[in-house]
């Protein structure tokens, strides 16, 4: 399958501010990457670079593509949903499924009208009289329509309540996702895409702190839960995190050999949420 | 089939879809989006017929009245249906011009301020087919669209007149005494002449081709603001028109720009009513087309109107450039 992209040394400033600084990361095809950070951590402006919307220094291939200078070829390989809301509020259902196929080669129409056909989305309604998570939903039926290579979702689930956001992420998983395909989704709200990505990227005031295969997170990351009277112990073995709840202590290690902690008390592999806490408080320090 | 197709594309790779067929759905969209193309011309024959249908036929001296009783014959009765039809053509060309000012400062920063763009900018429409879509809609479709309003508005006043020839002599008893009737008459036989109407469409065509030319600099100017400007195209486009204008007038002492907007934004309407005019426009076989050969190489030959048109590809490059290369920070 190979590279669908890669990233060297990529950086982006907004005058002195550094929105992307020497970031670099591959991804492969077939897998579901979640890029993840804080707001203003440099997620929206490293999609931007990768969809070819902004203009970057380092190196970078979408797809073998150049985004910034062969946006128009790298369109009919990728498709992104940069936030919720974004489709025109005048168009019609109808019509927008019949522009899509107009000017999309790998669109297939058909597939479109089955996922709406299982929505309560009037066919013929205009988008702003639909609730965001119809327009959510009408956005994502088309994405899931088009045989791209590499699907970009921003944010996806913003402002959706919970049972929008689990049906759409249930409808990404179940109706569209295969290993030919590859998905990037950027999102705050980590517990509710920790399930299903197969690839972790942390992204903090514009550098990568962390990239690891989700299989692999319980190689390098250990969580231990231990009470106060081992808490000292831990605490001078330099854990990056530390949390305490109903008398019990939660303490997170970066590459710490097994055997030295397990006598300290439980090892787990971390959540990607505490991870996440971990990670972000460490980069403040 | 589809079988086959479908891994012919797997194949190929990069499959693109028929650039024709794009340029049309863009087009479509544009129609779809921008109601007011329709609904503008529709308000303006609205109103026009309303008028015909209830008001008083003026003469407004045209033809001129040849003393009392005056006798029609059938040559100024052409030329007075030839005015007549013309004249109701120039209500819809100066709606044209705000129709097209407005979509031109609307069509690219409507989709940004919505964020939209995004949506769009997802597709493999290139910016290049989409600022020219819109160029499309702005010099050729809202032309035609105010060209086809016009001739049906036309066609119904004449069968009004026709309706109402009764009526007409009626008004007419002032200025024609005995002779109203035959004046009437000739008046709604004259609006029946095929002759009339070819002349009348060949006119309006020409005026249609003469206003996108005159106007594609305001509309690759309004083009530019929209895709460019952070917020409020009109207020930006104004301010700048006003600013260059009034730069000149302090520095220079002249008016040679605001002379050359109301050139570009006026030229084919002022071109329109010199058609219903010119006595030359007449001869003894009726109503003769103004787009008689002479005017035609006058105007073509216009430099005013080739540099403008010049000046109006340049703003279209600078508003594909916006389009493609502003970093919309969102």
């Amino acid at each position: 399958m190979g590279t669908l992209i890669e990233a060297k040394g990529l950086s982006k400033s907004y005058g002195s501010a550094r929105a992307l600084d020497d970031v670099s990361f591959t991804v492969e095809a077939g897998r579901i990457v979640g890029l993840i950070g804080p707001n203003g951590a440099g997620k929206t402006t490293a999609l931007k670079a990768l969809l070819g919307l902004t203009h970057y220094d380092g190196y970078l291939r979408v797809a073998g593509l150049d985004p910034y200078r062969q946006r128009d070829a790298l369109m009919q390989d990728v498709c992104f949903i940069a936030d919720v809301a974004v489709l025109p509020r005048w168009i019609r259902v109808h019509q927008v499924v019949a522009f899509v196929e107009g000017v999309h080669p790998r669109f297939r129409a058909e597939r479109c009208r089955e996922f709406l056909a299982r929505t309560n989305i009037p066919p013929k309604a205009q988008v702003k009289t639909l609730s965001k998570g119809m327009v959510t939903q009408l956005h994502l039926a088309i994405a899931m329509a088009i045989d791209a290579k590499l699907l970009v979702l921003d944010e996806p689930t913003l402002g959706l309540d919970i049972l929008a956001r689990k049906s759409f992420y249930d409808a990404l998983i179940n109706d569209y996702f295969d290993e030919t395909r590859t998905l990037l989704i950027t999102t705050h709200q980590v517990e509710e895409v920790e399930h299903l990505l197969t690839d972790l990227l942390f992204i903090n005031r514009g550098k990568l702190v962390l990239d690891t295969p989700m299989d692999r997170l319980g190689e390098r990351f250990v969580q231990l839960i231990t009470t106060a009277d081992h808490a000292a112990a831990a605490r001078a073995l330099g854990p990056i995190h530390e949390q305490q709840a109903l008398g019990r202590f939660a303490f997170i290690f970066d590459g710490k050999d097994h055997a030295t902690l397990a006598p300290l008390g439980e090892l787990r592999t971390p959540g990607v949420a505490d991870l996440f806490v971990a990670t972000m408080q460490g980069g403040r320090q | 089939m589809n079988a086959v197709l479908e891994s012919g594309k797997a194949v190929a790779g990069a499959v693109h879809a028929p650039r024709l067929q794009v340029f049309k759905w863009l087009v479509r969209r544009e129609l779809w989006e921008h109601r007011g193309i329709w609904i503008a011309p529709a308000i303006c024959a609205a109103i026009i017929l309303f008028s015909a249908a209830v008001g008083h036929v003026s003469l407004d001296g045209n033809p001129e009245p040849h003393g009392p009783g005056l006798v029609v014959n059938a040559s100024a009765a052409a030329q007075w249906a030839g005015t007549a039809l013309l004249g109701m053509a120039v209500p819809f060309y100066i709606t044209l011009l705000f129709t097209q000012l407005f979509y031109a400062l609307n069509s690219l920063f409507d989709d940004r301020k919505d964020r939209s763009v995004l949506f769009w900018k997802s597709l493999p429409a290139s910016d290049l087919e989409t600022v020219l879509s819109k160029v499309f809609v702005a010099s050729v479709v809202l032309p035609l669209v105010a060209l086809l309003f016009t001739v049906a508005t036309q066609a119904v006043f004449a069968a009004l007149a026709a309706l109402r020839v009764g009526e007409l002599a009626m008004q007419l008893g002032t200025a024609f005494g005995p002779n109203a009737a035959a004046a009437a008459h000739a008046f709604v036989g004259a609006l029946g002449s095929p002759q009339l109407w070819i002349a009348d469409v060949l006119t309006l065509l020409w005026v249609a081709v003469g206003f996108a030319l005159w106007t594609l600099p305001l509309v690759g100017y309004g083009l530019l603001v929209s895709a460019a400007t952070a917020r409020a195209p009109f207020v930006v486009a104004g301010l700048l028109v006003g600013g260059v204008g009034l730069a000149e007038s302090l520095l220079f002492h002249s008016d040679w720009f605001v002379g050359q907007l109301f050139q570009h934004a006026f030229g084919a309407i002022v071109g329109l009513s010199h058609a219903t005019a010119g006595p030359a426009a007449m001869n003894a076989h009726g109503y003769v087309p103004s787009v008689s050969g002479e005017r035609l190489l006058a105007a073509v030959t216009s430099a005013d109107l080739w540099v403008g048109v010049l000046v109006g590809l340049l703003f279209i490059g600078g508003a594909v450039w916006a389009r493609r290369y502003r970093d919309e920070n969102t």
